[in-house]
């Protein structure tokens, strides 16, 4: 049936139409990096009396005084590990997603109580929006053994999170326009810089050399690019080529501020990879073993399987804490190494993707990938 | 495609998305910031005055201990449990220097902000109080015995100080005045 490019349907039902393949190995590395990069969360909430409780509005505020103890945090994480397992090899992922989004939002209400709010929605919006879409029918315990039917995923979701991407972005933009950024006297980013290196203490290298610049111009470019950038999402949101480029930019931007202000904003790369071709893996040598090796390991888990690693990672994160940052935080001079080297990694891909965008920008774009 | 129900049902949801955001930004504008919100970190501000210099405000914890000695604990040493980006609302809030505050009227308006927001109205009113109470006094003490095992604390002073960085001047320029202190006096035993 032919539609009109810019009709409202248009953009909901076929604009983000992708195929199963590629959300399912989306679905396996949002999964994989809220396992191993997030979790175990919130456990030191506990660690402070009441005095300390101060909840924006919203559900704690509304339903409760004080925070709870150490062991409701203990059984939401456990919970929250043995959802991401069940995500990760995609076993009734619909529930999964579902009980994930639930219990991450949980956690944010009591760790957002101390009068400061952390912006990683998306996080919780991920799972929340997907689990309407097919990201379970691929690479899951949940994909029939036989599955030659269509392999086209229903785009709304998708295009919905990109709405919601858009939004969120320009939340991020109208506050420093209406502040002046854009007032050509004032150098904002140069602003924020010194605040969070001497105030938020978090000075690095590469921050001390970049305060030695007395270039107006480059600061005031930097005002003018960061605001475009945020600005740029809802703008482009339409098409989804052209929100793939928002989306890459946006991960340079990202590991820039993670390089400088040691600002490791990740939560916001897993969205924008929800907009990625990953199905590319599959006609790559590397990607096509990779894929057939996860496939393998799919195979391989049963749910009771599945179940088992859960309790086993259950009792290394709350008994040990999770191995992985510990290595990392030793090696890595980061906030948060786990989460820089994912921004390193959603950097590369964006490197990637607007390189092969360039040399091949010519060739027809393909919307079902 | 979708039926034609769902069809209508998925447009009702884009809608409402788009719907939404105005009503935050009003619900924020008038309340403040609540979660959840689909908001994104603001950095509001350019921080600087008229000349470009820019005022910061950070804190200095001095610890006295009973022997008469006294040491400068760094506040990611005090928050080591506590993300970075946490640490200075959390003693901002908490120990921040004393402030004059606004008694709050016993109205209808504030009975049913008691009623609906409890756990909002309660920090609030324990926020008024100019004195750290003895909840935090203990949290203080037991978290310098874990930082300090072998001493004793009688005293906690937040010194609250106001830095001016002159960003035009090359190499950057601090000056600093101080602008508070918060004194927390530990039990005696």
């Amino acid at each position: 049936m032919h539609q009109n490019k810019w009709s409202v349907d248009h953009f909901i039902f076929h604009e983000y139409a992708t195929c199963n393949s590629s959300l399912g190995i989306y679905r396996v590395l949002f999964a994989a990096c809220v396992l191993f990069v997030y979790l175990p969360e919130h456990l030191w909430v506990s660690e402070f009396p009441n005095s300390f409780f101060t909840p924006p509005i919203g559900p704690t505020a509304i339903l409760f005084t004080g925070f709870p103890s150490l062991w409701i945090f203990r059984a939401l994480n456990a919970l929250e590990i043995f959802a991401t397992i069940f995500l990760l090899f995609g076993y009734r992922t619909r529930f999964a997603s579902f009980a994930l989004a639930s219990m991450l939002f949980f956690g944010n209400c009591w760790a957002f109580s101390f009068g400061k709010i952390d912006h990683d929605i998306f996080m919780i919006l991920v799972p929340l929006v997907m689990s309407f879409s097919s990201w379970g029918t691929a690479y899951s315990i949940d994909a029939a053994p036989i599955d030659a039917g269509d392999d086209s995923a229903s785009a709304w979701p998708i295009a919905l999170l990109a709405l919601l991407t858009a939004f969120g972005m320009m939340s991020a933009a109208i506050p420093k326009v209406v502040s002046g950024w854009l007032n050509p006297h004032s150098h904002a980013v140069l602003a924020h810089l010194i605040k969070n290196a001497f105030v938020e203490g978090r000075l690095n290298w590469i921050a001390t050399e970049l305060m030695g610049i007395r270039s107006g111009l480059f600061w005031k470019s930097l005002d003018y690019f960061t605001v475009t950038v945020e600005a740029s999402f809802l703008f482009v949101v339409r098409s989804r080529r052209s929100f793939r480029v928002a989306c890459a930019v946006a991960c340079l931007f990202h590991l820039g501020i993670a390089l400088t202000m040691d600002i490791i904003y990740w939560p916001n790369l897993l969205v924008y990879g929800a907009f990625a071709n990953w199905s590319v893996l599959e006609s790559n040598s590397i990607g096509n073993r990779l894929v057939r090796l996860w496939q393998a390991t799919v195979l391989f888990f049963s749910p009771s399987r599945a179940f088992a690693l859960g309790s086993l990672l259950s009792m290394l994160y709350l008994g040990f804490g999770n191995p992985l940052r510990k290595i990392t935080d030793r090696f890595v001079p980061a906030s948060d190494a786990l989460g820089l080297i994912v921004c390193i990694f959603g950097a590369l891909v964006a490197l990637a993707f607007l390189a092969n965008s360039l040399i091949r920008g010519a060739v027809p774009y393909r919307p079902r990938c | 495609m979708p039926s034609h129900g769902s069809t209508f049902h998925v447009k009702l949801l884009f809608l409402a998305v788009i719907i939404w955001q105005p009503i935050q930004y009003a619900f924020e504008a008038k309340f403040g910031e609540a979660y959840p919100l689909l908001q994104l970190p603001k950095f509001r501000g350019t921080l600087t005055d008229r000349a470009g210099d820019l005022s910061l405000d950070t804190v200095k914890i001095e610890v006295s201990f009973a022997d008469g000695a006294a040491i400068t604990v760094p506040p990611e040493a005090l928050l080591s449990q506590v993300p970075s980006a946490y640490r200075q609302a959390i003693l901002t809030r908490m120990f921040g220097p004393p402030i004059q505050r606004v008694a709050t009227k016993d109205d209808s308006w504030h009975r049913a902000k008691a009623f609906l927001f409890p756990g909002y109205v309660a920090s609030r009113a324990r926020s008024a109080h100019p004195e750290v109470d003895a909840e935090t006094r203990r949290w203080i003490e037991k978290r310098l015995l874990v930082l300090y095992p072998d001493r004793r604390a009688s005293k906690v002073r937040f010194l609250w100080n106001t830095d001016n960085y002159h960003t035009a001047a090359s190499p950057i320029t601090v000056t600093r005045h101080q602008s508070g202190i918060r004194e927390v006096t530990l039990a005696s035993k």
